[in-house]
């Protein structure tokens, strides 16, 4: 599975203090244990390296003059290697230093730190600096996310839905399981905004946005664009898919409309399965594929009369369209 | 705080006697490498002239072919500062 990690705002922080002196880790483990982070420690820059790497910490408090026996990697040179790898680069780095030189500070700042606590540190100070860079990294995190999220449904949007389709195909192929797409398209929407006006569509978009989010977990639901979606269902034959489908469109059909009694609202759904499109549009391959195929079932949903699930067998070719 | 002055007074007498005996050994750079500590660390649980007389023992160090005696008495602070709060 995918690592979704990165969507889950509310986890409790992670700390890493990488620091030499045991007497630091005293004062940090005092100090940080009413902050509610989950607070890590290594004595080396070996050893917080490696644990960063194990852990992704949110934010990394790093002692500047590191030494331990032969090891003289100093703290410059700890947050150069964080800054590289891509399980750490986005943590927030603070660093802890007696030094009273401005040169080291400004180093530290421009090779990518957020900010700089000076020993001896005083407690609320050191407290509300951790405070600070957590703010940074979750409003990070969120921005992250938002970039991916429709804005009118809270659905996945379609640079998320490229990414992500891309990326179960790689991940169906490695693990041999199924990956079947869904694609549904609600009908005559045209129709319900040029009668009812465009907020009657928004909530109708919305509505339907709803109900395609209340599958699975690992289900990708997003908004493909106006009125056409696409559900992205990993590990799901294309049997079950259909089933998926159809408890869908039952329910969007028993949704009544408040003040609108007049109002229907169906859609129409076309499924492919990764396979199944391989073979049906032998051109094309991978995400392409199972995108032209579920469309090609969509279209023939609609032709025959909207309001209806239609799946791509695999041994059925699909009708071209011109 | 309580709590945390124990935990600083219950390692430094291992801390200093480390110290005592780089010293003894000629040996600067572990002697500068407890003093640094001491410094980052001892202001932190409230003893922050155990932390300035520590700083300035590493300063000194910071100086190849420093004065013996210059050492000898800034070590001296040190051990001096850590038994009037030890006291």
């Amino acid at each position: 599975m995918l690592d979704r990690s990165e969507h889950d705002l509310e986890r409790v922080p992670k700390v890493l203090a990488i620091d030499d002196c045991t007497l630091v880790h005293g004062l940090l483990k005092h100090h940080l244990r009413l902050e509610g982070v989950d607070l890590h420690i290594a004595s080396t820059a070996r050893e917080g390296v490696a644990m960063a790497e194990r852990i992704g910490p949110d934010v990394i408090l790093l002692d500047i003059e590191l030494e331990s026996g032969n090891d003289s990697t100093n703290g410059f040179e700890v947050l150069a290697s964080i800054k590289e790898s891509s399980t750490t680069s986005e943590s927030a780095v603070i660093f802890l230093s007696a030094s009273e030189s401005t040169a080291d500070r400004v180093r530290a700042l421009d090779l990518g730190a957020v900010d700089f606590i000076k020993k001896p540190f005083d407690a609320a100070e050191l407290c509300a600096r951790v405070r600070s860079a957590v703010r940074l990294r979750r409003m990070m995190r969120m921005l992250a996310q938002k970039a991916s999220l429709d804005g009118l449904t809270g659905l996945w949007n379609r640079a998320h839905f490229d990414r992500r389709l891309a990326e179960e195909v790689s991940e169906s192929r490695r693990y041999g399981r199924p990956l079947t797409l869904v694609l549904a398209d609600i009908d005559h929407f045209k129709r319900i905004n040029d009668r009812f006006g465009h907020p009657v569509g928004d909530a109708v978009i919305s509505r339907f946005a709803s109900i395609l989010a209340t599958g699975r977990a690992s289900d990708i639901p997003c908004r493909y664009g106006g009125e056409e979606f696409g559900l992205i269902l990993p590990g799901i034959d294309a049997q079950s898919a259909l089933e998926v489908a159809e408890r869908i469109r039952r329910r969007l059909g028993e949704e009544r409309w408040a003040c609108r009694e007049a109002l229907r609202v169906t859609a129409s759904f076309g499924i492919a399965d990764l396979v199944s499109a391989e073979r049906a549009v032998p051109d094309r391959h991978g995400s392409e594929a199972l995108v032209a195929a579920a469309d090609e079932a969509l279209y023939r949903a609609k032709a025959a009369g909207r309001d209806r699930v239609y799946c791509l067998a695999g041994d059925t070719p699909p009708r071209r369209i011109a | 705080m309580a709590e945390l002055a124990e935990i600083f007074l219950g390692q430094l007498p291992v801390r200093i006697d480390a110290m005592r005996h780089a010293w003894q050994e000629g040996d600067l750079t572990a002697l500068r490498f407890g003093a640094h500590q001491l410094r980052g660390a001892a202001g932190g649980y409230g003893f922050p002239e155990v932390g300035v007389a520590a700083g300035s023992l590493e300063d000194l160090l910071r100086v190849v072919g420093q004065d013996r005696e210059r050492i000898e008495s800034a070590l001296a602070e040190v051990e001096r500062c850590w038994r009037s709060v030890a006291a």
